[in-house]
């Protein structure tokens, strides 16, 4: 994943609305391009960059940002008929459906997905992005996953039923 | 479990589906995984989550690039750049190539206008500052169809710059100029009787001449630096 894109999928994770998030990634480049030319040279430019990202997102958005709107499970929903269990639901959910599922989840679970699942960072390169110790990463890392896991399950079961 | 004191399934779960477990921590856990519902069942769903968010992956819309690109050529550089304008330039131009992932460029051995023509090889990828003054050479004939031609500032050097593609979407980037490009790092002089050089540079060839016009030729596949030379030869010289 390039780094615009790893950008790119962290904004969209913190802020909500696209244009929002479209802002946010031209913000980081630009706090980026700031710091660089006054001689910030990291040694990894992904994990910089996220930090940068998260770190703007906090203080510009949040205060400016309603608290995201609770989505429902309705997305359960674009699930296509399903004959076989895990596989095939997994295969027939629809990304977009998936991405609003991820606002249900808490801030600090979706961006430590964002950063680990989505964008490849460690675990260790998470916790410093988000300023937080790597054991926080990795619960709020399995939770967010058992989290949408069950969604999943969840679907199965009622177009099983 | 696993080379720690209590037994905790969501952080070896955590771990091992993050594959962030050593081979030998890799092994023991999954040992103990056949025997253990709580890491088994923990294991299943960290797996499945990490499979539906790996569906949720975006491409950063292609226009999102190009505004980031602009924002930055035209954002204030802090006071502790070095003042005169050509570094500045150079700095800029190196800079938002760095930072948009284009790998290791070791551009910074390269003389700036170099370095930025060939970031813009690299992420085929150019920051107009108008159109072209030139037209574009037509290279049709070499099975090179034209996708882009625009005015450029190479770091301070004046520059148009025209994007080709073969049929099997290759690019090569041609950068035509009044001024003469710089010589790259590690260059030889060109062997055809052209006051020229070529060079090898991050994995691309370039190609340097001044003939029928100053130009610099760009491009991962050298076959195809040598397409746009055989059409510049066959071209009329531009007014």
């Amino acid at each position: 994943m390039g780094a615009m894109d790893l950008v790119y999928n962290i904004a969209r994770r913190m802020v909500p609305r696209l244009e929002d998030a479209q802002d946010l990634v031209q913000e980081t480049y630009l706090a980026a391009f700031a710091a660089w030319v006054k001689g910030r040279k990291p040694d990894r430019v992904e994990p910089w960059l996220a930090t940068i990202c998260l770190n703007l997102a906090r203080s510009r958005y949040r205060r400016e940002s309603r608290r995201p709107q609770e989505v429902s499970m309705e997305f359960a929903q674009d699930v296509a008929d399903i004959s076989d269990p895990e596989r095939e639901a997994l295969a027939s959910l629809d990304a977009a459906a998936l991405r609003r599922a991820m606002w249900t989840l808490g801030e600090g679970q979706r961006v430590a997905l964002a950063l680990v699942d989505i964008s490849g960072l460690s675990t260790s390169e998470a916790a410093k992005a988000m300023g937080t110790p790597r054991g926080t990463v990795l619960s709020r890392l399995h939770r967010g996953r058992r989290s949408l896991a069950r969604l999943l399950g969840d679907q199965v079961r009622e177009r099983e039923a | 479990m696993i080379g720690r004191s209590s037994h905790d399934p969501e952080r070896d779960a955590a771990l091992y589906v993050s594959g962030e477990m050593r081979q030998a921590e890799r092994g023991r856990f999954e040992s103990h995984l056949l025997g253990c519902d709580d890491c088994w069942r923990e294991v299943s769903l960290g797996r499945r989550g990490r499979g539906m968010v790996e569906i949720t992956r975006e491409i950063a819309p292609p226009g999102l690039r190009d505004d980031v690109r602009a924002a930055i050529s035209v954002a204030p550089v802090p006071t502790r750049v070095p003042r005169r304008l050509v570094l500045v330039a150079a700095v800029v131009s190196v800079l938002a190539v760095s930072i948009f992932g284009a790998a290791q460029i070791r551009s910074r051995q390269q003389p700036p206008p170099i370095a930025a023509a060939l970031a813009a090889a690299r992420t085929e990828t150019l920051t107009a500052r108008g159109p072209s003054e030139q037209p574009a050479p037509d290279l049709s004939s070499q099975g090179l169809e034209l996708v882009m031609g625009e005015r450029v500032d190479l770091a301070g050097l004046a520059s148009d710059a025209f994007m080709y593609r073969n049929t099997a979407g290759e690019a090569v980037l041609l950068f035509v100029s009044r001024t003469t490009f710089p010589v790259a790092h590690d260059a030889t002089s060109q062997a055809l009787g052209v006051n020229g050089w070529t060079a090898q540079s991050d994995g691309m060839t370039l190609v340097c001449g001044d003939r029928p016009m100053n130009y610099l030729v760009i491009a991962h596949d050298p076959s195809l630096v040598g397409l746009v030379e055989n059409g510049l030869v066959s071209e009329p010289t531009p007014s």
